[in-house]
Parts: structure tokens; sequence; C-alpha cells
């Protein structure tokens, strides 16, 4: 499945195209998935993030050169019995981010699994990002950054250490990813949602910042 | 069931002294021992002594104590004994059937003393009763002694200055004016102690009470000690007084209040006696003429005899008044007597007198028979002889005549003599008279005396037993003692009315004073308001405008853009300023008061800078704030509470039944979840228990298990990011924090198929919040083995899964619209849901909806989370058959339940909105579903197991806490 968001003539944005995204956060348990969700979407970090039940659902807009990408984010669950659920998020996911600790080797395996259930099970062209998070703890470091960055090129995966508490790279890689996204009318059809097109006016109704510019830039 | 109170210390309490957290610790130990499923018995003591500080370490005796309470159902009089508690925190007597310590806990009713006057009337003040006059009516109390009663209205006297101070206090405070003016609580609150045992502190407000009570108080009455065994705790102690030894108690009491008086009447009797006898005396000697005869010495003797019998009579003191009236009227008739006598003796004399008269005039006759025989004589002079003989004759005659005129003076004199006796006697017979009259008067006197007496004595002899009746002294005494007493009680109750006008006089003042500040405060708030509604009603003109422009000027496309972007400007310009105006109502509510921060569970109230929906935020807090406003003038919460009262008034214990399941519809009360909820844990963990806890000590054994001991890894990174936001978890340090590892690990040991599911903690979590750590651990065992389908939080989900399919096809049959709404959409609710459902509404639910929602899911069972849920969407139905794109309905979702508020709404749809609701439904649409997820289940293993080895290696290395 391509990019299901489609794209049509948008009178009110001088931007042009505005694609719609979804997007799905996998990892381990306590690696940082919701922090960095919360870091993209609201600029906030807790040291105490919630832990997340079942999926939590955030929407944030990223304004390239000429496309305006509308992210629907899915933040899932990271213990393992919640993974049984992760078919019903990925599903239809046109991008993931694969988190894992820069401190826990254990999480980065964790993150290889991930990365191999996506290839097999999700949409085939779905744009995978490996984040290494907590990278502000460096030196408690138990994954190698340039092990991560190898496994990252084998596979065709983005790659970027983050942090979601300073910050670091945290917009760049959500950013990396609508990027290189396919933003084409031709990838733009949705599978599973029967509406054709995206309503600018009604999708920015329940989101303040619709269609200006996301604080990610 | 014991706890491990000895860690359990109670967070809320900050207020509070270390000495009062020791005290509270003891005692809670105490109170678990006694603790059954009902509820559990009253102390006071530590709402009471938040206010001590430590400058006033004297033990304060608290108010509370056996009292009579008299009710008259028309024309019966009936009294009964009850234990009265006095709550400073919400100016209430609550009452009793008796002290808690015989497990006669349940409170009868209560007396609101806030705007109540108090009274005692001074012809009762004999039996010690006083009156309560409280919202029109009026509750009369008896109390055992008078001291008992003055300690008790010099009490709630001074309770009820003080909480009226306090709540001026607060108005002044720039608070939530409408919750203070409500009363800080509606709840007699049934068991202060063990309601401590959760992590929340269900006691009505304890805030620190006005320092300057002091100003209030009057001298007038002079303040009184607490009087000992009859009041304070100790008072529990003795055994409670029955009704009918309490009268006769009282009885007795005032008939040995008036024994002394006897004496005392018998001797003031003694003196009435004499005074009487003194006046007889002088009278007597008024009588004792010195001219007077032997006749009246006699009389004289005869008032000796009075004299005597009175004396005899007065020095005789159980002597009747009675036989003294008898004596008085011997005494008259004697006097009677003697002047009858008196009478006869003057007629006799006049009699006398009257034949001494007749011999006199028979002698004058002679006297002129013998003159003429002289003159005869004379004639016969020239005859010597017979002249001789006749003069002779003469001669002797004439001395006869002599002597006759002799005897006519002697006679004379004699009746002159006689005469005057006739005067005197005459004389004293009016002196006597007069005596007759006195003494009549005054027997007449004694009579009515006596007569009001012995009317008295009936009236007494009706009231108290006969045989107290038999001695008309005695009876004269206590009418002498009751007036005494009456006298008594008069002056008391003068002083007292006095000192309660002073008192509710300036309770006005302050009241008036509170008004004015209130007033102040509406009007500020509703000039506020004008400006917030103008500025809306410009909002709207402005919004409007564009559309009118356009439809008008077609052409002017430039004009158009510029009053766009005018609008967005001052749209820009109100966002900010409504943010800024929130945020700084915001910080003036968090400056007011630390605890503004936290609401009453614990939960933060300084809502997150959430940029994006900061407005919707800022909107569904200002929409909370107003529905509590409304809900507190509606008195929804105190109708509640007021009809659990009286539930737990008619039945004693907690049973089941339609009655109870439609209370609990209607939410438990705060101050009663600890008692109700551990109620419900045990029931449904009742038959698992019987099993497990033979020996009583299962969870401390789980606790103090091997296992226990081993750090698990999932728990140990869950616990601070169980509920960050509520302060008893917010920090390691927080006291939850340690019961939550503890109850989660316990469980993961007794029920290792499940283990640790995230989700669980958040249960546990608010479970304890009311529960102590024990009971949270059997919560979690009646949620997951009881409550909850099985399999819903084992290590797949399955039942968990299956749940969201069951509530897809509720809603297509409940809210048909709206199911297809969302399919044509492509909004798969089991997204949203999914949290829901799994930890039961604590994801992001606003807690009173939470705990409602807790209320009934533990009483009814795991169909209320479909109601609730579907209520919840239908809540919000129309808004979303409005929203058309897919992202808008999830992010509109993403937020539902955030604004569900209306408790009162949701739980109204959820139960009589959706019905019918058969569970025989729900059960086979689970076992349907549950096959399908099972099937998808096994085939993604399958799938999962095929791609990978590495990732099974890594489950074992990782998930060590998992199975």
């Amino acid at each position: 499945m391509a990019s299901r968001a489609p794209q049509r003539p948008n009178n009110a944005s001088p931007q042009g195209k505005i694609c719609q995204f979804k997007l799905v956060l996998l990892g381990e348990s306590a690696v940082g998935k919701s922090s960095l969700v919360l870091r993209f979407v609201k600029g906030q970090f807790h040291e105490y993030q919630e832990s997340t039940i079942g999926a939590a659902f955030l929407t944030q807009t990223v304004c390239l050169q000429d496309t305006t990408v509308k992210f629907e984010i899915w933040d899932t669950a990271g213990q393992e019995r919640y993974h049984s659920l992760a078919p019903m998020y990925y599903r239809g996911a046109q991008a993931a981010i694969v988190v894992y600790d820069i401190t826990n080797q254990d999480t980065f395996a964790r993150a290889k699994t991930w990365v191999k259930e996506l290839q097999r099970q999700a949409s085939p062209n779905i744009v995978i990002a490996l984040a290494g998070n907590k990278s502000d703890l460096s030196n408690k470091r138990m994954v190698d950054h340039d092990e991560a960055a190898a496994y990252s090129d084998e596979n065709g995966l983005l790659f970027m250490e983050t942090s979601a508490k300073t910050a670091m790279h945290v917009n760049d890689i959500f950013l990396a990813i609508a990027e290189k996204l396919p933003k084409n009318d031709a990838g733009g059809t949705a599978a599973n949602r029967p509406t054709s097109g995206v309503d600018i006016t009604q999708g920015g109704g329940s989101n303040p910042q619709g269609g200006c510019c996301g604080r990610s830039q | 069931m014991d706890c491990p109170t000895g860690t359990l210390i109670n967070l809320n309490d900050e207020e509070g002294s270390s000495s009062n957290l020791v005290r509270e610790n003891s005692q809670e130990r105490k109170g678990n021992v006694n603790k059954k499923l009902g509820l559990t018995p009253l102390h006071l003591d530590q709402s009471n002594k938040t206010d001590s500080t430590l400058s006033d370490v004297k033990e304060k005796v608290q108010l509370c104590g056996y009292l009579s309470k008299i009710s008259y159902n028309g024309p019966i009089k009936s009294s009964r004994t009850r234990w009265f508690t006095y709550n400073p925190d919400s100016c209430e007597m609550i009452y009793y059937r008796s002290s808690g310590s015989d497990g006669g806990n349940v409170p009868v009713g209560k007396i609101p003393l806030r705007r109540a006057s108090f009274n005692f009337s001074a012809s009762d003040l004999s039996d010690n009763i006083f009156t309560v006059t409280s919202d029109g009516t009026t509750h009369t109390l008896q109390a055992c002694d008078r001291k008992t009663l003055l300690w008790w209205l010099q009490e709630l006297q001074a309770g009820r200055r003080s909480f009226n101070l306090k709540q001026s206090d607060e108005t002044k405070e720039q608070e939530e004016w409408h919750g203070t003016i409500l009363g800080s609580s509606l709840f007699w609150v049934p068991n202060v102690n063990n309601t401590s045992l959760g992590l929340l502190d269900v006691r009505p407000g304890s805030k620190s009470p006005a320092a300057e009570n002091e100003k209030l108080e009057f001298n007038i009455v002079p303040h009184l000690e607490a009087p000992p065994d009859t009041v304070g705790e100790q008072a529990a102690t003795l055994h409670k007084p029955r009704s009918a030894t309490l009268l006769s108690q009282s009885a007795l009491s005032s008939l040995s209040n008036k024994i002394p008086n006897l004496g005392t009447l018998n001797t003031a009797f003694s003196n009435v006696g004499e005074a009487a006898m003194k006046g007889l005396r002088s009278q007597a000697q008024k009588l004792r003429p010195p001219s007077l005869d032997r006749r009246l010495s006699e009389t004289n003797v005869d008032g000796g005899t009075i004299q005597k019998s009175l004396s005899a009579s007065s020095s005789a003191s159980n002597l009747s008044t009675m036989g003294k009236e008898i004596n008085y009227q011997a005494f008259v008739s004697n006097l009677k007597e003697t002047i009858q006598h008196m009478r006869e003796e003057i007629i006799l004399l006049k009699n006398k007198l009257d034949t001494k008269e007749e011999a006199i005039e028979m002698l004058k006759l002679e006297l002129q028979k013998y003159e003429n025989l002289q003159a005869q004589l004379s004639k016969f002079d020239g005859f010597s002889e017979t002249d001789y003989k006749l003069r002779s004759e003469v001669i002797g005659l004439k001395l006869s005549n002599e002597g006759l005129e002799q005897d006519k003076q002697d006679a004379a004199k004699r009746e002159e003599e006689l005469k005057e006796r006739v005067g005197m006697l005459e004389e004293m017979l009016k002196i006597k008279d007069d005596v007759v009259v006195q003494l009549s008067n005054e027997v007449f006197q004694l009579e009515s005396s006596n007569k009001s007496l012995t009317s008295d004595h009936r009236k007494l002899k009706k009231e108290k037993n006969e045989e107290f009746v038999i001695l008309t002294p005695a009876d004269a005494s206590e009418h002498i003692d009751e007036l005494k007493t009456k006298v008594d009680g008069y002056t008391m109750q003068n002083k007292f009315l006095n000192n309660e006008i002073l008192e509710l006089s300036n309770l006005r003042q302050v009241d008036a004073k509170r008004l004015q500040s209130l007033q102040d405060k509406v009007h500020q708030q509703e000039a506020e308001h004008c400006q917030l509604h103008s500025k809306y009603l410009v909002l709207l003109s402005e919004m409007n405008k564009p559309r009118t422009e356009s439809v008008g000027l077609a052409v002017a496309g430039t004009k158009i853009e510029t009053s766009d972007s005018d609008r967005r400007e001052m749209v820009k310009i109100l966002i900010k300023e409504a943010l800024t105006d929130s945020e700084l109502k915001h910080i003036e509510d968090s400056d007011d008061l630390r605890k503004r921060k936290y609401d009453q569970y614990g939960f933060s109230q300084v809502v997150e800078d959430d940029a994006e929906s900061s407005l919707l935020t800022a909107a569904s807090r200002l929409e909370k704030r107003s529905s509590d406003i409304l809900q507190s003038l509606s008195q929804y919460k105190t109708s509640i509470a007021v009809k659990w009262q009286n539930f737990l008034t008619i039945n004693k214990e907690l049973q089941r039944g339609e009655d109870l399941k439609a209370l609990v519809r209607l939410g438990v009360p705060h101050e009663l979840r600890p008692q109700v909820w551990s109620w419900m844990v045990n029931i449904r963990t009742s038959h698992i228990r019987q099993k497990l806890e033979l020996d009583r000590s299962y969870y401390k054994d789980l606790v103090h298990s091997k296992e226990a001991q081993l750090p698990s890894k999932q728990i140990e990174l869950d616990l601070l990011r169980t509920l960050p936001n509520n302060r008893h978890f917010s920090s390691l340090s927080s006291s939850g924090i340690d019961q939550l590892r503890r109850v989660l690990r316990a469980y993961s040991i007794h029920n290792p198929s499940i283990g640790y599911c995230q989700g669980l903690n958040r249960i546990v979590a608010v479970s304890l919040l009311y529960l102590c750590e024990e009971e949270a651990f059997w919560c979690l065992v009646a949620i997951v083995e009881c409550i909850m389908p099985p399999d819903y939080y084992s290590t797949t989900l399955t039942a968990s899964q299956a749940d969201q399919r069951v509530f897809r096809d509720l809603m297509a049959e409940k809210l048909p619209r709206l199911h297809r709404h969302l399919e044509t959409a492509g909004v798969d609710s089991s997204l949203i849901t999914f949290n829901w459902l799994l930890c039961i509404y604590c994801d992001n639910v606003p807690p009173d909806t939470m705990l409602h929602i807790w209320d009934c899911l533990l009483y009814e069972g795991s169909k209320v989370l479909f109601r609730f849920g579907l209520a919840f969407f239908k809540y919000v139905e129309d808004e979303i058959l409005q929203l058309g794109d897919y992202m808008a309905i999830f992010n509109f979702l993403r937020n539902l339940s955030f604004r569900m508020y209306d408790v009162k709404v949701l739980a109204q749809t959820a139960f009589s909105g959706m019905n019918p609701f058969p569970m025989r439904k729900i059960t086979r649409l689970r076992q349907i579903h549950m096959e399908k997820v099972r099937a998808e289940l096994r085939e993604l293993d399958n799938i999962r197991s095929g791609f990978t080895t590495i990732r099974r290696e890594a489950r074992r290395e990782l998930d060590s806490d998992e199975d």
C-alpha cells in the first residue's frame, strides 16, 4: 500500500499540496516513544510520562517547501503483551518510527524484530525510521552509534539518535520522514478509508494549528 | 481484615502534627480490629484535634456524650438515649444509637447547628431539658444533670461560633465562594479512623479554624469545665443508660435535692408556728385586763391550753397542719363556750338584780304602810298607852326602816357593782369577739394555704411516686424547693438567653459582613461576565461580517482579504487574552492555597500547557468549573448524600438489593467510598479468600515471599508512570509508590498467568486512593478474576480485544446512526475504547466520572463498562455526526474522555438510556468474538514465529517478569 494521502487542488493555502500520512511508533517499553511524540507535537517533556495503554493518537503538521504534511501519529504501548495489538495500528501506516534506548542493548534487539515485522507485515512502501533515543544519556551508552547506523543502512532505514529530553533531532527525524514520503497523486489511494480526500477546514477544526506550519520549523 | 497499617500514614493530613499521626496510627490499629463489613465506629478525635497547635497542649474534652432525645408524636412524648457527637467541620450534632464501642455505630441523624439557636425553659430546667432550634425544627434534648446541660450549651455555642467565623474567614480568602457557601461537607463521617486507610483523606475539609474565636466569647455565663463522666469519650465507656433508669436517676436526684431542704422547711415551719403562738400570746395578754375576774382567768387558762397545744404542735415536727387547724377550731369553740357562759352569768345577775329590785319595791310599799300607820298613831297620840305602844312601834318601825334603807343602799351599791361588772364583761366580750374574728381569719388563711398545699401535693402525687407524699410537711418542702429551683432556673435562663442574644447578634453581624463581601464578589463576577459576553458578541459580529460583505461586494476581493486578516488579528488577540485570562485566574487559584493545586482525589488541577489544545482545555476546565458550581447549587450531591444516609440509617449493614443498586448508580459519596468499596471487594472475593486465606495472612505471605523481593523490571519502570499527576504517586518518596509496588508484585506472584500487565498499575493506584494496601490487592483480585472476563489482562489480552468488538456491536445496536457514521469515515472505535475498558476509565477521564464508574463496576460487574462507554459516545453523538473526516473524528475522540464531566447525565444515559441491556447478549457476543480473536492471534503468532528467532531470544531476555 502506497501513500494513502490523496491530494487535491488547494485554494485556501498558498503552499499547494497537503498530504496526510499515518505514522506509527513501535519499540520496547519505556524507550521514549510517547516522549518523542510529545516533544514533536507539543514541544513538551515530562520526566515521568504516563505509560501508554493500548495506543495514543496525536496529530502534527509539518510544512515542507511546497507541501504541507499532516501526520496522524499512533503511539503504541511498549509492553510485550500489547504487541498483539500492534497490527491494528501499523495496518495502513505509511511511516513508522522504531525506537530503542541507547542505554539498553535489549531494546535495540527488540527494535530489530520490529523492523523485521514491519517489513514483512506492513505496507510494502512503508518508510521506516530507527530512533536511538535518550542520546542525552551518552555516558550510559550501551548501543554503539555506528552499529545502529550500519544496521539501518543495511535495511534501508532512516536513522537518527534523538533525545526527547533535549529535543535533539526530534523534529529532524519527523521532517526526514516527511521528506522521504512519496507525495505524488498516484500513491494517494485510501484503501481502508472510503472517504476520498481530506477536508482541510474540518481537519483543522479540532486542531487550532491546522493549516499553519507546525512549530517543528 | 487486618491491614499492615503501621506503614500507612495519612498523607493528606498536612495540618496535623506528628503526634496526631502517631495517635491516628494507634487508633487505626484499634479500629481495624473492630472493623467489620458494616461501618466502623466514629472517633471525632482527630477532626477535633486538627486545630490543636503546639501551644494548646492541654487536651480538650471532645464534645460528645449521651443525651436523651425527646420527640413529640402528637400528644405522645418519647425519650430515647442517643450518643451525641459534635462535628466541628460541618457544624453538626450527629447522633448514634450508642457510642462506637459497642458496635452501634450507624448515625441515626444529625442536627445542623450553623444556623441554630439554643434555649432552655426554666420550667424544664429541673429535667435538664434544652432545645436546639435549627432550620425551623426544634430538637428537644435532655442531659443527665444540669452541669452537663450547661456544658453542652456552652460548647455548642462555641462550636457554632468558631464554625461561623471560620466560614467568614474562608470567604475572605478569594476562594471558590460557592463551595464554602454550601458548607464544606454535608457528611457525617461514620468512621474517621478507618477512612484514612486509603491514601485519600475523606474527612470533610480539615481546615484550621480561625484563631480569633475568642473575640466573640461572652462572660455572662461563667465558663464551665467539662463535667467528668457524662461527656467526652470516657462517657462512652459507661454503659449506655436506659431511659427508664435515667428517669429514675433524675427523679432520685431531684428528690435528694429536696431532702436536705426538708429540714430547713421544718425549721421554717416551726418558726411560723412560733410566730403564730406569739401572736396568740399577745392576744391572750390583751385578754387579761387587771380587773378580770376568775372566769376570765379561766379563759386565760383556756388560752394557756391553746398555747400548750400550739407549742405541742410546733414542737412536734410531724404535726400536721390539719391538726393544727383542729386545734385552732377547738380554741375558738372554747372561746365561744366561755362567752356563752358569761352571757348566761350576765342573765343570771340581771335576774338577781330584778328580784332584788322587787324586794326593794316591796319594802318601799311596807314603809308606806308603816308611815300610814304612824300617821294614824299620831292621831291617836292621846291614847298614851296605845300611843306609847304605837310610838315604840314607830320607833321600831323607824329602826327597821333605817335597816331597810341601809339594805336598799347596799342593794344599790351591789347593783352598781353588778352594772360595772356587766360593762366589763361586755367589753371583754367585744375583745373576745375581735379575737374570734382574728382567729377565724387566721384559720381561714391556714385553711386556704392548706388547700393550696394539698392541691400542690396532689399534683406532685400525680408526678411522683405515692410513697413520697404521705407526709405533708415534705409536700410543702417540695413545693418550696420547686419554687426555689424555678427561680434558679429563671435566673439561669435569663443569663443564658442574654448570652445567646449577644452571640446571635454577633453572628448576624458576621453574616452580614460575609453577605456584603459575597455580594461584592457577585457584582464583580457579573461585571466580568458582561465583559466576556460583550467580547463574545463582538467576535460573533466580526465573524459574521465577511460573509455578508462577500455577498454584497463580490468583486472587491481585496477588501475581503483585509477584513479577513483583520478578523484573524482580532481572533488572535482574543485568544491571547482568553488564555492569559484563564491562566491568571489559575495562578490566583493556586496562589491562594496550595491545596487548590490538587483536587480531593489528589489529582493535579494544573492543566498542562498544551499549546495545541490550550483553548480546548481552558474551555473544558471552565466547563467543569461551571458544572461544579451548578451542581453545588442544585445540591445534587447533597441529595445523594442524604439518600445514602437514609439508606444506612434504615439498613444497619450494607446488603445487596435493588435499593442499594439504585443508590450505587447515583454514585457513592466520597466519604463513604472506603467502606462501600471495601464491602464490595469483600463480597466479590470472599469465595477466593476462603480458599486461600486460611491463616488470614495470604497477602502478607505474598509480600514477604522470596519471589517478591526480586525486582520486576516492568513494574519498576511503571511505578512513576502510573499517575504522575497525582500527588500520592508523583515521586518515589510518595507513600503510594511503595504500596503500589508491593501490591503489583504480590499479584504477579499470586496469579503468574497474568503477572503484570500495564494498566493494572493504574487500577491498583486508583483503589489505593480509598483502600488500604491489602484491600487494594483484593480489589485487584476482584477486578481481574471476578469482574472482568478471564484473559482480559493475560499475555495476549484476548478477552480485552474481543470486548472492543462487542462494544462495536453494541454501538451498532444502541447508536446505529453514529456507528454508521464512524464506519463510513473509516474510524475504528476500538482504537479509542481499548484504553477505556482495559484500565476501567482511569485514563484521562475526569476523576469524578471515573470513580463513579468504579462504584458501579464494583457493584454490578463488567457490563457497566459498556454502558458508560456508550454513554460517552451518546453524549457527543451530535458533535461527531458533524465531523466527516477520519482525522478530525480521531482528534475529537482523543479529547473525548477529558470532557466527560457531567456524571449525572452520563449515569442517566448509561443506565436508563441504554436499556434493555441483557447480560446474556453480552456473554454471547463475547464468546463469538473470543473465538475470532483467538483465531487471529494464532495466525499472527504463526507469522511472527516464522520470521524470527532472534526475537524469541530477545523476548526471553527482556521479559523475565512477563510470564
